[in-house]
């Protein structure tokens, strides 16, 4: 709290010095707000969590997954120790060094009580907060952005996409940018291409209503402004070249730039596909390898990108639900229900894999296929909210209707 | 003679929106003519331009046999590594250009035909059974997919459409029903290798029962997620649809399956010796037997079954009709659906005489899906189809989100405004539209400049779908601009 205030503080009384930075009005009445940062990845399709931190010392895992397994650490292949009890998928080594340091932790058999394992709903489930209750319509990082303080900027929230996902749907404006684009100059890094003035001029008249559809328009105008000179001044300063590699960790490096230019920013978002492993999903090498890689290498990139700003940020990586224990015929992983949560960052208690670990007996699995789930990700979540984002409780209760309240896993330093 | 307003909503929502000319045609014909003539497609005529084109393109009409013999070169190559990279990217050029045909005559449809109600229903339907072109062989498959499995039934029965779609090649690999095999053909394979070397092991190994296209049957194309099956049923269904096959491929790397299926070469083909002959439980009825009889049998009761009904009837309503569509116009359309054992023209008949389908609040209410748009703005602009222009705008599809045969996921594409409507996608939107106004999507004017359509015959082909202050907004910008405000007002993105 005594932080918040300070901070607040600070920018009444200096406002001059932010400006002399050439921030806009948005920046420099928000910085009062704080300046504390949440990423979210979510991994679309349910990521295989029991391939990804490995429990390698279990006798179970490995007669349940006898192609796919990854080797114990130390063997050919085999996956990183963590803890002595759980290793991390080889193709993550990229994330060793934030593990080492102590800035990234994962919380095992967690997930969401409600047990659908259609896709599509056990998403909507993750994304709105509120697992069995259809009728949610928004999600509860837009419920996070209406319990923030202070003034909102249009760039408040940022989506990597070109739709807006449920996490992100309400009330409160979010910006979005494509992630279609070469990283290349800075006009084609817009997510829309701009207009020119004549135009915009045009369209703004034709968009003047209170409708939905005008108020899209002029909140996607108003970010488009703010993007576009956040970004056209980091790219003639990107000296380094920007990374060559395509997807996430191209994406990662775009949020870096945003985020340490512009610190309206205070939420961002990342939906990544390819998890739905149902065949031949592979083990140290392989699909699922394949997709952990790039994905290793972007939280990377946003540890070492991010500079000062890392101290300030947490990273919570999400999928819908975990993937049968058991191998299939066909050599993947059919839809189960425990997974691990990733959470990483300078404000992390990391080096540790958090959670009440049920076990891989018969007898514990859920429905004798799946791993359990002894963690409620809204729990996982609240903690955050609350350490890192100063949320109080009554707000926590407004972005989690219903949560189970109490027992929090507490993945932050106090 | 029917008012101008009810003709433009009738060519909004039974197809993509007006033509130039098309108010005037609709409001003659009146309102209970054109609904029959519209459910009553005569699909084989077309306008002579797009007979002509559809023609030219040389994998349009293949079946999946032939479409694999001609294009898949995985599997026709004796050694694809040993290819020469300037080799390869010959044939991988072709097999894209599959791809871009079928979206080409799709496209080119949706603008041009009259019979604008089949071909939203194709869409409608495409996405309801939706396969995705980056799996495998559908890449080549999925044009074949719309012509054999779609088209022919979007008026037609529904168990007609589930069962082509269940034993299409490309849903077949799309939802891994191809690689679904008995436990014990699985278990038997293992037995006889047990002493062989463990790579081999291994390869045999990849069989076995795969719950996904059981599962999405149920929950996306017939009963619904709340329709009342278990995990139980699940994995019945899927015994009982093991078996059911591709031959000879149609996997992510065919080359290797080839060897395992001669017969039926990228068609159906009923594995006999890898179905599960067993009893299985389905939804409290008993299945089993030997042959594909046993999966249709399973598959018609799950068309017949009440909650597809329902399923079926709320998607419809909610394409046609309102995104949340009122209750009793849904409990209609699906009382029609089972008394009628599923007939689709007369679900669509019961919708389109419902008071609710004309309702004030349900005219002009629509936010169209990116799909609709470019249709739509293709249409109003008069833009003739050709193979260059529908490429082009099959380009603008996929920078506004909604590549055409490109949803990943097997629910298909959405239709709603909560999907769809977000800042950046209507810029992108405004962007496509000046440039369409501009001419980008146009052909060439006699002296080879760009010629850009009229905006005065954009404005009266769209007629009331423009309000009085968007008028006005557009008579006072200079002439140049006018077709792009046009397609790119607010007016212009609802139906």
């Amino acid at each position: 709290m005594f932080r918040r205030e300070f901070l607040k503080f600070s920018a009444a009384a200096g406002g001059i010095s932010f400006a002399s930075f050439g921030r806009s009005a948005w920046a420099v009445q928000n910085r009062a707000a704080g300046h504390e940062r949440l990423v979210v990845v979510f991994l679309r399709g349910a990521v295989d969590g029991l391939n990804v931190v490995v429990p390698y010392s279990e006798q179970e895992y490995y007669e349940l997954r006898p192609t796919i397994a990854i080797p114990r650490p130390a063997q050919n292949g085999g996956a990183l120790d963590l803890d002595g009890r759980f290793g991390l998928h080889p193709a993550l080594g990229s994330l060793m060094p934030a593990w080492k340091e102590k800035s990234l932790a994962f919380v095992h058999a967690s997930g969401s009580p409600d047990e659908s394992r259609s896709h599509f709903e056990a998403q909507a489930n993750m994304e709105t907060g509120t697992p069995g209750m259809h009728a949610t319509q928004d999600g509860w990082m837009n419920r996070v952005l209406a319990a923030l303080p202070g003034k909102h900027a249009p760039t408040e929230a940022v989506n990597f996409g070109k739709t807006t996902p449920r996490i992100l749907e309400g009330i409160m404006p979010v910006a979005s940018i494509s992630t279609r684009g070469q990283y290349g100059g800075g006009k084609e890094m817009m997510s829309a291409p701009g207009l020119d003035a004549p135009t915009a001029a045009l369209f703004d008249r034709l968009y003047a209503g209170s409708d939905p559809i005008s108020v899209a328009y002029r909140e996607g105008r108003a970010a488009q402004t703010q993007l576009a000179s956040d970004l056209s001044r980091d790219m003639m300063e990107a000296a380094n070249g920007a990374p060559s590699a395509r997807g996430f960790p191209e994406d990662a490096a775009k949020l870096c730039q945003l985020m340490r230019r512009d610190p309206t920013i205070q939420l961002a978002f990342f939906g990544l596909s390819g998890w739905d492993t149902h065949v031949r999903e592979g083990a140290t090498e392989g699909q699922l390898a394949n997709h952990l890689k790039p994905l290793g290498e972007g939280l990377a990139q946003l540890r070492s990108g991010l500079g000062d700003t890392y101290g300030h940020t947490v990273i919570l990586v999400i999928s819908e639900f975990g993937r049968t224990a058991r191998e299939n015929g066909n050599g993947g992983t059919d839809h189960g229900h425990g997974n691990a949560m990733w959470v990483m960052g300078g404000p992390v208690s990391g080096g540790k894999v958090y959670g009440q670990w049920p076990g891989l007996d018969e007898d514990n699995l859920h429905e004798q296929r799946d791993l359990a789930v002894t963690t409620d990700f809204r729990t996982v979540i609240a903690g955050v909210l609350t350490r890192h984002l100063k949320l109080d409780a009554p707000q926590i209760a407004s972005v989690f209707p219903g949560a189970p309240a109490g027992a929090k896993v507490e993945v932050l330093r106090a | 003679m029917l008012d101008k307003t009810t003709a433009l909503h009738l060519s909004n929502r039974l197809g993509f929106g007006p033509a130039p000319g098309d108010l005037a045609r609709i409001a003659d014909a009146g309102l209970d003519n054109y609904i029959q003539a519209q459910l009553h497609p005569q699909t084989a005529s077309l306008p002579h331009n797009v007979t002509s084109m559809l023609r030219s393109l040389p994998s349009f009409g293949k079946d999946t046999g032939a479409l694999y013999a001609e294009y898949w070169w995985r599997a026709q190559v004796p050694d694809p590594k040993a290819l020469a990279p300037e080799e390869k990217k010959k044939l991988k050029r072709r097999e894209k250009q599959v791809l871009r045909e079928a979206q080409n005559a799709r496209l080119a449809r949706a603008i041009i035909s009259p019979w604008q109600l089949h071909e939203a229903l194709v869409e409608f339907w495409f996405n309801h059974f939706n396969v995705y072109e980056k799996k495998g062989a559908d890449k080549i498959w999925v044009g074949a997919y719309e012509e054999e499995a779609i088209r022919p039934h979007t008026l037609g029965r529904f168990s007609d459409m589930l069962l082509a779609t269940a034993r299409h090649p490309a849903m077949l690999v799309y939802l891994d029903n191809a690689k679904n095999v008995a436990p014990a053909a699985a278990g038997k394979a293992d037995e006889m290798n047990s002493d062989a070397d463990p790579k081999k092991k291994k390869k045999k190994k990849e069989s076995g029962i795969n719950e996904n296209y059981a599962r999405e049957v149920m929950e996306l194309h017939t009963l619904g997620v709340d329709g009342g099956y278990t995990q139980g049923d699940v994995i019945s269904l899927a015994h009982i649809l093991t078996g059911w096959t591709v031959g000879s491929g149609g996997e992510a790397d065919a080359a290797d399956a080839a060897k395992l299926y001669k017969r039926d070469k990228g068609s159906f083909h009923f594995a006999r010796r890898k179905h599960d002959p067993a009893q299985e439980t389905l939804l409290g009825r008993s299945f089993g037997g030997e042959d594909v009889n046993e999966g249709e049998q399973a598959l018609l009761m799950l068309a017949a079954h009440p909650a597809t009904a329902h399923h079926i009837s709320y998607q419809l309503a909610q394409y046609f009709v309102a995104d949340k569509p009122d209750g009793p116009l849904v409990e209609a359309m699906a009382k029609t659906f089972r008394t009628s054992g599923g007939d689709i023209r007369a679900v669509m008949g019961t919708m389109l005489t419902n008071p609710a389908f004309l309702a004030s609040s349900n005219v002009g209410t629509k936010y169209k899906t990116p799909y609709r748009y470019v249709v739509s703005a293709a249409r109003a602009a008069g833009i003739a189809p050709d193979n260059r222009t529908v490429a082009a705008l099959s380009r603008a599809l996929m920078d506004l989100g909604q590549p055409l045969y490109g949803c990943i996921t097997p629910d298909g594409y959405a239709c709603t405004q909560t999907a769809w409507l977000d800042p950046d996608g209507l810029l992108h939107r405004i962007s496509f539209a000046t440039e369409l106004g501009n001419g980008a999507y146009s052909g060439y004017a006699s002296n080879g400049d760009l010629d850009p359509p009229d905006p005065d015959r954009i404005a009266e082909a769209v007629g009331p779908a423009l309000s009085k202050q968007t008028r006005a907004a557009i008579e006072a910008t200079q002439r140049g601009s006018r077709a792009g405000a046009i397609l790119g007002s607010p007016d212009f993105m609802r139906c």
